[in-house]
């Protein structure tokens, strides 16, 4: 175990370099940069000149690329052009917002999920089944940037109600803290928990198939135990996969809903970056979030082995 | 009531295609306490569903439409399984009625360990028994059913054994509670010749030591003759015919039964084709009004096409549906 988690980690090298590689190419096909975002219509080719000095820009793409890079492998991302400012603390201080979000987005998903899934699947072609059903496709299928906006509308329009423009950190305030993050939770925790709810339906129902569900209920077994016990956690794989991945996408931030509900994480930071032509700051950011992703994905394989014996890495 | 299990005018029905099919009809059995029961026939001809609606456990759509199924149960007495509510079936199910699956290899929760299992089957039914207690009774099954390093296969996962020993863990489990009434639903074809062996044999001691009664589903003749003394022959739904195992393969009456008898292969006619009863099982659901074995019978004449014959005793509980024993036909 000890020696396929280091195998994997080392894994992690290529890709990350790969993708390094691939996000500095493509900022650079961006058109328009950062020099010209600072300087505006008071551009001359001596400001310039004096600018892409200043910022590196002047060297050669494969300097640049060296520059950046060997400091990434010291843990420096370098400095945004604009404000100076470390890139590195910004996005850890980001991550942890968006982290919250998104664990609190998983939670909203598993509790409409998870029991409607498994309900689906045990009445199936049912009434409820149906309902189910249509809810999922409508958490897969509206895109949730209109959820998003038609529930800012809908507080607003219907109570008079506005979330709190100001970020509160959860440490400053616990409470104000949650009431930011409430809703665009539940945006995107309920449409997660559309495929969830699917994947929970559909893997339940291949289980409760298999013979041996059959065998357990031979042996005088509660339906309770049979479904908990081993129709559910049979099933789990598929969902814990499922939920993993989504998860690593979520953890990066999500651009959309965090720049709707103005919530400070790595998202809006991106895009911050983007729209400035800030190199090092999309740059970082997206570094640090195919990092992100492919760590969850290496702990969904390790939370594998605890369910499925079959599962081992040794 | 004299046997352990009556069951009478059985039927069952599927939905296809939002029509009701009817699946198996007319089946009426017994079995006496101590008896092996064999049930014999192709696959699709209702021998395992009759052994599931017993139990409760037909799939969806599959449903019991009419019939009794007497039980002699030690704790509730004479009950008909068929009526039975869910609790109450659930107290039978595994300590008074249990089943032996065709598959072993699947047959068990792969994410649980085979002590888990084992024990769970005693938890089901005796909610305060001791851990300790517990764990004295898998040892001491495993031991009945010849599993050698009994402590090591308590720590496994299915899938670490082999299709023998898991089939010798099922059997284990079904005998856990020391039910009175065992249901084997092939239990060894899904095994190679060896070990099939090796598991009827265990069988036929556990039955002897154990005096319980026994359901054999087969599709093998041999199986048969090895462990039943009475046979039922399944066809397309229907029994056609019934007898102890002696009368059968001595003086099998039904045509379909004869055809089986002939196609067991035997050593002496080394070099002859094996012989096998043309045609094929009448899919379900289209349950004529006539003889079904008619089209693969090789004594079929017009007049067969009357109805569907009668099931009427051809000897001493001897018993054959086929118009060339008597005319009668079933209304």
């Amino acid at each position: 175990m000890k020696n396929y988690i280091i195998r994997r980690l080392l894994t992690l090298i290529p890709v990350l370099f790969g993708i390094s590689v691939a996000i500095f190419l493509i900022m650079q096909l961006i058109p328009g940069d950062v020099v010209t975002g600072i300087l505006g219509i008071e551009e001359t080719p001596e400001l310039r000149a004096m600018w892409e000095k200043r910022l590196g820009l002047d060297k050669p793409l494969v300097v640049q690329y060296i520059n950046w890079i060997s400091g990434v492998v010291r843990g420096d991302f370098g400095e945004s052009f604009r404000t100076g400012a470390k890139v590195f603390p910004e996005i850890l201080a980001r991550f942890s917002i968006s982290a919250e979000l998104a664990l609190l987005a998983c939670i909203v998903a598993w509790i409409i999920a998870l029991p409607l899934g498994v309900l689906s699947a045990l009445k199936r072609n049912s009434i409820s089944d149906r309902i189910v059903r249509i809810i999922a496709l409508l958490g897969v299928s509206v895109p949730n940037f209109a959820t998003a906006t038609l529930l800012i509308l809908f507080l607003a329009l219907a109570f008079g109600y506005y979330s709190p423009i100001r970020y509160v950190s959860f440490l400053e305030n616990p409470l104000v803290n949650l009431e930011i993050m409430l809703f665009p939770a539940i945006v995107m925790g309920g449409s997660m928990a559309g495929s969830v709810m699917r994947m929970t339906r559909s893997s339940l129902l291949e289980v409760l198939r298999q013979d041996f569900i059959k065998a357990v209920r031979a042996k005088g077994a509660p339906e309770s135990v049979t479904i908990m016990r081993h129709a559910f956690k049979n099933a789990s794989i598929p969902i814990v996969t499922l939920v993993g991945m989504q998860m690593g996408i979520l953890m990066g931030g999500t651009v959309v809903i965090e720049q709707i509900f103005s919530i400070p994480g790595l998202g809006q930071y991106l895009l911050t970056g983007i729209f400035q032509r800030d190199y090092p700051i999309v740059q970082g950011t997206v570094l640090f979030m195919a990092f992100i992703y492919v760590f969850i994905n290496l702990l969904v394989d390790i939370i594998y082995t605890y369910i499925d014996p079959r599962i081992s890495y040794s | 009531m004299q046997n352990l299990l009556e069951i009478k005018d059985l039927k069952i029905k599927t939905l296809r295609n939002k029509e009701e099919v009817m699946l198996l009809d007319k089946v009426s059995l017994n079995i006496a306490p101590g008896q092996c029961l064999g049930i014999v026939g192709e696959s699709g001809c209702g021998k395992s569903i009759t052994a599931n609606a017993l139990l409760k456990l037909l799939p969806y759509p599959l449903s019991v439409s009419s019939g009794k199924a007497m039980f002699n149960s030690p704790s509730l007495g004479t009950v008909d399984l068929l009526s039975l509510e869910e609790n109450a079936m659930r107290s039978i199910r595994g300590r008074e009625i249990a089943m032996i699956f065709q598959e072993p290899m699947t047959s068990l929760d792969p994410i649980f360990t085979i002590e888990r299992q084992m024990k769970e089957a005693l938890e089901f039914h005796h909610a305060h028994m001791h851990e300790k207690e517990k764990h004295d009774r898998c040892v001491e099954v495993l031991k009945q059913v010849n599993i050698p390093r009994i402590e090591q296969t308590l720590g496994s996962y299915p899938h670490q054994l082999s299709g023998g020993q898991l089939q010798r863990i099922m059997i284990a489990i079904a005998l856990i509670n020391t039910p009175t009434l065992l249901i084997a639903d092939e239990p060894t074809t899904a095994l190679d010749v060896t070990i099939q062996a090796q598991i009827l044999e265990l069988m036929n001691k556990l039955k002897h030591e154990q005096n319980a009664s026994v359901m054999f589903i087969t599709h093998d003749l041999g199986v048969i003759a090895e462990t039943s003394e009475q046979v039922a022959v399944f066809y397309s739904g229907h029994i056609v015919e019934e007898a102890s195992a002696e009368e059968l393969f001595y003086r099998p009456a039904h045509p379909y039964t004869e055809g089986l008898i002939k196609s067991i292969s035997s050593l002496n006619e080394k070099g002859n084709q094996l012989y096998s009863i043309p045609g094929n099982v009448p899919p379900g659901g289209e349950l004529k009004s006539y003889c079904h074995f008619l089209d693969r019978c090789k004594y079929a004449e017009d007049s067969c096409k009357r109805g569907l014959p009668k099931l009427v005793e051809v000897a001493p509980k001897h018993y054959c549906r086929c118009f060339r024993h008597s005319m009668e036909v079933e209304v």
